[in-house]
């Protein structure tokens, strides 16, 4: 067989095996980071970068290729190439609708008490309300105080 | 006798033979006047008839007919089935390396896997189980039919799903549709849409997204301009924040009231959803009946023996039926019979998460309330009653569970299916008394004097820590219907949407 036909077949081989049309992940990834960047603009994030450093700043601005990140009043730039998940950290908000869910079950905890025993002492009181206030604590932190897990990657199914 | 015995053998003979002969008109008529009886269309009665003897009604023998007549007079002959149309399902329009999903195949069969390759029309798919190679035309069409929030409707190809969002290939290119901003969604498998799996094995969520968990609300309001009717109250959401309700039996005895509800927090993403909300009502003529009534077990009765005095119980076990129990009523015991004004406020606090089983959500909320009605409570009641020539000392309970009106709470609602959910929810509530079946009905028409359309009895056993479970099924996308086990037992919830 001569060297231009070899050439030849082998080029249509793999030009037949690389046209397989894949689904396009860039373009999907391009959409997420577009919706991120319209949800999340303004609001601190967490991501771990390239070279395994975790990052956390205020979202200023998504670029073809980078976060760019407001860390103590100064813009850095970090490429989101290898970047597949961004978390959102808890804010203070959070934590007072986690401190309120605790208060609830401390006061849950208090008039259970009040309406199971009619005269209750305070020892009985106090164990019968931090109890509730715990359980609420424990409650409200996994419901309300956990970074939530953004998938930018281009991948179309977990 | 050789002639009668010819004759006879003729005779004989010629009797069999017309069995075998055609149909009679009689027979026919009364196949068909036997066979309507039984339900029978003529197109049925053909297929019977053509399926146990292969002719039609007037191909049949006499004797056939006859066997049909005796067959309908039995009770024998069922109905044939009608044959199913065959439904031509779509094939895949089209299969790509690297898509990874769970695929669903013209045989029935459904596999988990990725495509490996596709080599012109076999696709080589990658499962757990091990490699297919399988004809393109055997895969079925993924797609499916998404409504957003915005009222945008997107219509494609199932090209993938994570958690956040659904991938459609759309007509106009891809299109990424992020889970928490759909308000509705269909999913078709080879063009059909597979209701057993939309119903009964995954979907995203249930039809009914709750705002209350029976009579106690979630942190999640009504969806903007929408109105609602329920068995006791109207709603109307004027944003997706804030929505607005007012009881309406009570709205009827004049007591007009307004009940707001506004999501403060909020955050969802596609596997869960978190909120708190406050609340605030207003009734501008609350009658003091009503508080009397509603925390009668909160008011002692003291019978006054000289210049002593002896507890005879509480106000709601004054019903005269036991010796040395007088029978009071709330009317007798409450002072001022006039309406006042009376507030409520509460602050709740929900979430709801993707079931990890596929099979939509599960979440719970928690909330409080408290209202003014212990306010000037002294002033609501008689001191001294006098029943029977018997002098009765009446006055509020000093326990510590009654220095204020308060209901705490805490429920789950749990999808069954797309259509029905489980709900259960434990209160404390020191103004609740629990009601058997007929009671509720008489207080909620009313016929027990209190306002109609309305659960305000002062019946009912105290029952300050209590439960309640059941269900609620979702008869449409705008009708809800409820059963459970405390008062009011039974609910019932009509939306409109855009209203």
């Amino acid at each position: 067989m001569k060297i231009k036909t070899k050439i030849l077949l082998v080029s249509l081989v793999f030009s037949f095996a690389l046209g397989q049309r894949k689904t396009n992940s860039e373009e999907i990834r391009n959409i997420r980071l577009e919706n991120f960047k319209n949800n999340y603009k303004g609001q601190t994030i967490r991501f771990t970068d390239g070279n395994s450093r975790n990052i956390e700043g205020l979202l200023m601005e998504i670029t073809d290729t980078d976060f760019v990140i407001s860390i103590n009043n100064s813009a850095a730039f970090y490429s989101h190439k290898n970047v597949d998940f961004v978390f959102l950290p808890p804010v203070s908000e959070d934590l007072y609708i986690t401190a309120s869910v605790s208060i609830l079950g401390g006061i849950a905890g208090y008039v259970a008490m009040i309406i199971a025993h009619p005269y209750p002492n305070n020892g009985a009181l106090g164990a019968a309300a931090t109890l509730g206030t715990v359980l609420g604590f424990v409650v409200g932190k996994n419901t309300f105080y956990k970074p939530q897990k953004i998938d930018i990657s281009g991948r179309l199914r977990d | 006798m050789k002639f009668n015995n010819i004759f006879l053998t003729v005779f004989l003979f010629s009797w069999l033979f017309s069995q075998g002969g055609s149909i009679l008109p009689g027979q026919k008529s009364a196949i068909s006047s036997l066979a309507t009886s039984a339900g029978f269309s003529t197109e049925n009665l053909n297929s019977y008839l053509l399926q146990n003897y292969g002719v039609g009604l007037t191909d049949l023998t006499r004797t056939q007919g006859a066997e049909v007549i005796k067959a309908f007079q039995a009770g024998n002959v069922s109905k044939p089935k009608s044959k199913q149309k065959e439904t031509r399902k779509t094939s895949a329009s089209f299969i790509e390396p690297g898509m990874k999903k769970q695929f669903h195949f013209r045989d029935g069969s459904v596999r988990v896997g990725e495509i490996i390759s596709v080599n012109d029309n076999m696709a080589t798919l990658k499962t757990s189980s091990g490699s297919f190679t399988i004809p393109k035309s055997e895969f079925l069409d993924e797609t499916a039919e998404i409504k957003n929030k915005k009222g945008e409707l997107f219509n494609g190809v199932v090209l993938g799903e994570t958690e956040e969002e659904f991938v459609l290939r759309t007509q106009y290119g891809d299109a990424v549709v992020q889970k928490r901003d759909i308000s509705s969604m269909k999913r078709y498998y080879g063009g059909v849409l597979d209701r057993q799996t939309e119903n009964k094995k995954q979907f995203y969520q249930g039809k009914d997204e709750l705002m209350n968990i029976f009579l106690d609300p979630t942190a999640f309001p009504l969806a903007a301009n929408t109105f609602y009717v329920s068995g006791l109250s109207i709603g109307y959401g004027l944003t997706d924040k804030f929505m607005m309700t007012s009881l309406f039996g009570s709205n009827f005895s004049g007591d007009l009231n307004l009940h707001a509800k506004m999501r403060f927090y909020h955050k969802k993403n596609a596997s869960k959803e978190v909120a708190a909300a406050w609340g605030a009502g207003i009734h501008r003529a609350y009658r003091s009946s009503g508080i009397t009534g509603k925390y009668s077990q909160a008011i002692n009765v003291y019978e006054v023996i000289g210049d002593s005095t002896s507890l005879k119980g509480s106000l709601n076990e004054m019903d005269g039926n036991k010796d040395d129990i007088p029978d009071l009523g709330v009317g007798e015991v409450t002072n001022d019979e006039g309406r006042h004004l009376y507030a409520q406020a509460y602050v709740v606090f929900s979430s709801r998460r993707t079931n990890p089983s596929g099979r939509g959500k599960v979440g719970w909320s928690a909330g409080a309330k408290i209202s003014n009605a212990f306010m000037s409570r002294r002033d609501l009641i008689n001191p001294t009653v006098t029943s029977d020539n018997k002098s009765y000392s009446i006055s509020w309970s000093d326990e510590a569970k009654y220095k204020i009106p308060y209901r705490i709470w805490a429920g789950i609602e749990y999808d069954l299916r797309k259509d029905l959910k489980f709900l259960a929810l434990a209160w404390i509530d020191n103004g609740y008394k629990t009601m058997d079946f007929g009671p509720t009905w008489q207080d909620y028409i009313g016929s027990d004097g209190t306002a109609m359309f309305s659960i305000d009895s002062p019946r009912g056993a105290p029952s300050l820590i209590d439960f309640d479970f059941g269900m609620q099924y979702a008869v449409s996308e705008t009708f809800r219907f409820g059963i459970h086990f405390q008062q009011p037992y039974l609910d019932f919830y009509w939306e409109f949407f855009e209203f």
